[in-house]
């Protein structure tokens, strides 16, 4: 078994029941498998989670009542229909599930997760694992302005733009780019005398 | 409160005559610890329509009579004992297990089947 590493703690907090009962479950478990591929299965009165791929000796025993999980799967294959109607049962499935921003762990933009699960009397277990960002390529954009501040947008490009040339104080701007239904818009500007970089990916120190 | 159960015509008949069965075994299967589920009629409903059950059933099990809805009246009281931390009752969907309301269902089911009805889905 794994004790008291991030994957657990990661695990155990997402199933600790909250107000929002089974909705707010798979709404952490969605946020979580951005981060970590998942399979969990319901056996013998007990539920067990683990990394994708790994050894059912590594899973993670979760205190959660079977009516419960069986309320997540069920959960899970209405989310799938939602995004493609008909594309699973209520007892088996694989499909897609677009994970809101609102729901993404640490800000993450809107994503898509790949689901298969089965739901029976005698079965019931769930693979999630992170499919793809669902705005433009998902490139995650941080720009590091003047006065300290930090701006992380999500976009395909960064693009620079003129300044206008009846203005010789105006040096021109950044733009972050994205692909808003076939077409190419400006997500954000910021002008070039305000910002210190603009960075692909996370600023760490 | 109107709760409804999307299953089999025989299942519903079943359930109306002898209540709720929290072990009930269906053809070729084993005997579950389930419990007993149903939708709030208002909704709202996150896992599915009931009627995407019954379908469902009646598919898998298509000499049960076709596709129904259980539909009840049950005693406002007997529902709040099956909200619980997981199944609060915004979700919609009421859940009676064994300690979270089941057995209170089972003891006025008498009383619930009085105006208990099936109804067909085209």
């Amino acid at each position: 078994m794994i004790h008291f590493t991030p994957f657990a703690e990661r695990v155990r907090k997402a199933f600790e029941p909250t107000p929002r009962g089974v909705i707010g479950l798979v709404d952490d478990l969605l946020g979580l498998c951005r981060v970590h591929r998942l399979r969990i299965d319901f056996q013998d009165s007990h539920c067990y989670v683990r990394p994708l791929g790994t050894d059912a000796q590594d899973s993670i025993d979760v205190p959660l009542p079977k009516s419960a999980f069986r309320a997540v799967l069920a959960r899970i294959a209405a989310l799938c229909n939602e995004l493609q109607p008909d594309s699973v049962t209520p007892y088996r499935g694989e499909g897609e599930i677009v994970v809101p921003s609102s729901i993404s762990v640490d800000g993450n933009p809107p994503s898509t997760c790949y689901v298969s699960f089965v739901n029976t009397s005698s079965d019931q277990r769930l693979e999630l694992r992170f499919s793809r960002n669902s705005v433009g390529d998902g490139n995650r954009f941080t720009v590091l302005l003047r006065d300290k501040r930090t701006v992380t947008v999500y976009g395909h490009a960064l693009q620079y733009i003129r300044g206008m040339a009846s203005n010789p104080h105006d040096s021109g701007s950044y733009g972050i780019l994205s692909r808003v239904g076939g077409a190419e818009v400006v997500i954000a500007f910021f002008r070039v005398s305000e910002v210190t970089g603009v960075f692909s990916g996370d600023i760490r120190e | 409160m109107i709760l409804l159960h999307g299953t089999t015509r025989r299942r519903a008949e079943g359930i109306i005559d002898l209540g709720p069965d929290p072990r009930f075994r269906e053809p070729g299967g084993q005997a579950t610890e389930d419990g007993f589920s149903m939708y709030l009629e208002t909704g709202p409903f996150h896992f599915g329509m009931p009627d995407e059950y019954a379908r469902g059933k009646a598919t898998e099990f298509p000499d049960e009579g076709g596709a129904v809805i259980l539909v009840l009246n049950v005693p406002d009281e007997i529902v709040r004992v099956a909200a619980t931390e997981w199944f609060p009752l915004s979700q919609g969907l009421v859940q009676f297990d064994c300690g979270s309301g089941l057995e209170e269902l089972v003891a006025g089911w008498s009383e619930v089947k009085k105006s208990a009805q099936i109804r067909s889905i085209t």
